[in-house]
């Protein structure tokens, strides 16, 4: 991936992040039904590591945190390692160490052993 | 054309260009031939860059993991396809470090296909979560 490609998807990343923080925090999307539900909690009836994203999203804008860690509380410890890793994508190019030490085969695992254990965790407690 | 390799300081040759890939040249392996103007590294010399397919990968750094794109995605899009684009994110690495970078690139394309998949998916499940999803309104 090229750096000018990678600027073009930031720029559109952080348009379309500060239309949807707009949307979120005029609207609840615990009291209405104009905002998408989960298909997977649909269709099977368990939640996704991402169920309570939007209310909890919601929340955050509102500052309230506590609110946001009751729908979502991986949502709540992922901003600040996610911000990292966002950094680490858009500088690739020019800092390829950091993004080789972001992306170190223990994070990934990380990673994934979090969200998978969030995933089943809250389907069973 | 023959060459001469300088294999641990002893110098190696005449050699055709068949028997310079038998004795295994390395890409950092002085060679020097007619026409160069002093001894080279094997991967400098143009006819014997194709010796070394990877020569250009090489410089490359290790392909893109996704790994940032796929949490975000699997947080947000409410599918579980963002956790496949974090295992192929962890085969990117794995195979990066084996020294597999063709491995390391499919890899890397598939957490991207993944990534975009899931992307995709939570777009198009969107009218369909809109309408089955009413009265599931408090839960998501």
């Amino acid at each position: 991936m090229t750096a000018g490609r990678n600027y073009s998807i930031a720029l559109l990343v952080c348009i379309a992040a500060a239309l949807l923080c707009c949307v979120y925090f005029y609207f609840d999307p615990g009291d209405s039904a104009f905002f998408p539900k989960c298909p997977f909690l649909v269709l099977t009836g368990w939640q996704c590591p991402g169920c309570g994203s939007q209310r909890a999203i919601h929340a955050l804008l509102h500052g309230d945190i506590a609110g946001a860690w009751s729908y979502n509380a991986l949502l709540v410890l992922a901003i600040v390692p996610v911000a990292v890793l966002l950094t680490a994508e858009m500088l690739r190019c020019r800092y390829p160490r950091f993004y080789h030490a972001v992306n170190s085969q223990w994070s990934i695992w990380g990673c994934f052993a979090v969200i998978t254990a969030w995933w089943i965790g809250r389907n069973i407690f | 054309m023959q060459y001469w390799a300088l294999i641990n300081n002893v110098k190696v040759g005449p050699l055709y260009f068949d028997q310079l890939c038998a004795i295994g040249v390395k890409r950092d392996t002085l060679v020097w031939r007619e026409g160069l103007r002093q001894w080279m590294p094997a991967d400098r010399v143009p006819e014997l860059m194709q010796l070394f397919p990877q020569h250009v990968s090489r410089l490359v750094q290790c392909p893109p993991t996704y790994l940032a794109w796929a949490v975000v995605l699997t947080l947000l899009c409410c599918l579980p396809a963002g956790i496949v684009a974090i295992v192929y994110s962890s085969n990117v690495e794995s195979k990066y470090a084996q020294g597999d970078l063709a491995g390391a690139q499919r890899a890397s394309q598939n957490a991207q296909i993944w990534c975009i998949l899931s992307f995709v998916l939570g777009i198009i499940g969107l009218p369909f979560a809109f309408i089955t999803g009413m009265p599931f309104n408090w839960l998501v």
